[in-house]
């Protein structure tokens, strides 16, 4: 039976109520711990994206080491580097606060508009055109062009939007690279299997497979910082998804229909098939060999490449050639200080040391028929010039 | 049923009342806390004014009013960096000032 006891009921009470509020305090501390975990992140992504826009805006002096950097003096600090990754740069950035750490890494490149849509050398021949369209201004040879007559009936007029500047008898150099080396503490595999799957992490060291012989790369997915090296050649096909990979071999094969964003260094060929889709920022660079008759880099028709595509020939010219078919669209930088057969449309910039058109039954020197270039809009590109000052940085892909 | 005693009457009394201030304090507490939903709905409504002025690439010296709040928004030029701005912003409560956020943003 229940007692009649005011004591004991108010105990009974105040221990309720003890539990009860003990529970509300115990909650609301649990509360503002979460609160002060989510400000603190908050204010680590602030930092980080504040030590990225800073990295971008001093990009040309930020040295290939971490340098310590605070951007509030708050105890706040950002670690920052840049890398190569072939052709691109590469800004790493890590910041820190408190005991909370958080890592971006992105590639750069140069968000402007060229000065020029086409630097022809001067190389005592004028340039003629048929049928062409240029949106932007252009340095020619005694900055002058005339019609390049093939048949009497098709003959169309060229439209150019732009002032005409003289070019100088010197091309500016591209930018010098480093193929990373094989480094012993570094995995590397000497042959891939069917169906393989490789990803690695920016935040990793580069995975390094060595194949020895001629191979076929198809039925395989290999994502980030890889590195495929061949003696001989490759032969890429499009069953093969690559991602961020730089691709280095003497000669590098194609195939019609791959799809991809990557980088390919060949030394002697770089031959792309048909309808072709290399995804911004792509990269194919030729760097001839001196003592060969003759280097090709080679794009075929309908192909769509965003990025830049480099011939980079040391005795300029004399043995390589840069052919770039119809209904090809580029998308960024052409650099060739050879010469270059060019048929498609780009929406960047060329420099080149000569044209030459190929109509099936004569050659022309420095002639161009039904292209477009247009350099009106401004777009993502590659870095061709050493230490480019002017210009915009811009993260254009997060790793 | 007993009856009980004055003191245990008295005494219990006591408890309850002490139970009673105790807990309306941790209550008023909680609910007067500067955490409360107004408050992180100002902190997003920052987010979206700093996502707005960098798309825009419109920083000027402003104040925002929300709720119970003031978002001060005040722009710095950056270590001498003429493309760089510092966006520092105060959310205040009356006439005091709760929380600071910095940021680096690119003129350009």
């Amino acid at each position: 039976m229940l007692k009649s006891s005011s004591l004991y009921y108010a105990i009974v009470i105040m221990l309720l109520s003890g539990i009860l509020l003990s529970s509300i305090l115990f909650i609301e501390n649990y509360f503002f711990q979460i609160i002060n975990i989510h400000y603190n992140s908050d204010k680590l992504i602030d930092f980080n994206k504040s030590s990225i826009n800073y990295s971008l805006e001093y990009f040309n002096s930020i040295d290939t080491t971490y340098s310590k950097f605070e951007p509030f003096n708050n105890n706040s600090i950002s670690l920052i580097k840049r890398m190569d990754w072939g052709y691109l740069d590469v800004l790493y950035c890590t910041s820190i606060y408190k005991k909370d750490t958080i890592n971006r890494i992105g590639i750069v490149e140069n968000y402007d508009k060229d000065k020029f849509a086409l630097f022809l050398k001067d190389n005592n021949i004028p340039l003629s055109m048929n049928n062409c369209i240029i949106k932007g201004n252009i340095k020619l040879p005694d900055a002058m062009f005339k019609q390049l007559y093939l048949t009497r009936e098709n003959n169309g007029k060229n439209l150019i939007r732009g002032k005409i500047l003289s070019s100088e008898k010197f091309m500016f150099k591209a930018k010098t690279f480093k193929l990373p080396k094989v480094i012993n503490d570094t995995l590397f595999f000497d042959r891939l299997e069917n169906k393989v799957e490789i990803y690695n992490d920016f935040k990793n060291k580069p995975i390094f497979i060595v194949l020895k012989k001629k191979h076929k790369l198809k039925n395989l997915i290999i994502k980030g910082k890889c590195i495929i090296k061949a003696v001989d050649s490759i032969i890429i096909y499009p069953t093969a998804s690559l991602e961020d990979v730089i691709i280095i071999s003497p000669k590098i094969i194609i195939k019609d229909n791959f799809k991809g964003s990557l980088q390919f260094f060949a030394k002697k060929d770089l031959i792309v098939g048909n309808n072709v889709q290399l995804k911004n920022p792509s990269v194919l660079l030729n760097f001839c060999d001196a003592d060969r008759k003759l280097n090709v880099l080679q794009i075929g028709k309908n192909c769509n490449i965003e990025g830049g595509i480099i011939l980079n020939d040391n005795s300029f010219g004399k043995n390589s050639i840069m052919k770039i078919d119809k209904n090809t669209l580029i998308t960024g930088k052409i650099y060739c200080n050879s010469a270059l057969f060019f048929k498609g449309n780009i929406k960047g910039s060329i420099y080149t040391n000569k044209f030459i058109y190929d109509n099936g039954e004569m050659k022309f020197d420095n002639a161009l028929k039904d292209i477009t270039i247009d350099n009106t809009k401004k777009i993502n590109s590659i870095i061709l010039k050493e230490n480019v000052s002017a210009g915009y940085y811009k993260i254009i892909k997060w790793l | 049923m007993k009856a009980s005693s004055l003191i245990e009457s008295l005494i219990s009394l006591t408890i309850i009342s002490i139970i009673i201030v105790v807990s309306m304090l941790i209550f008023s507490n909680i609910l007067n806390s500067r955490y409360n939903i107004s408050y992180f709905q100002a902190l997003n409504r920052i987010e979206k004014i700093k996502t707005l002025n960098e798309k825009d690439k419109i920083f000027e010296k402003k104040n925002y009013k929300f709720k119970e709040y003031i978002i001060k928004q005040e722009v710095i030029p950056y270590r001498d960096n003429t493309n760089l701005l510092e966006l520092k912003y105060i959310i205040y409560k009356g006439k005091e000032n709760i929380k600071e956020c910095y940021y680096l943003v690119r003129k350009r």
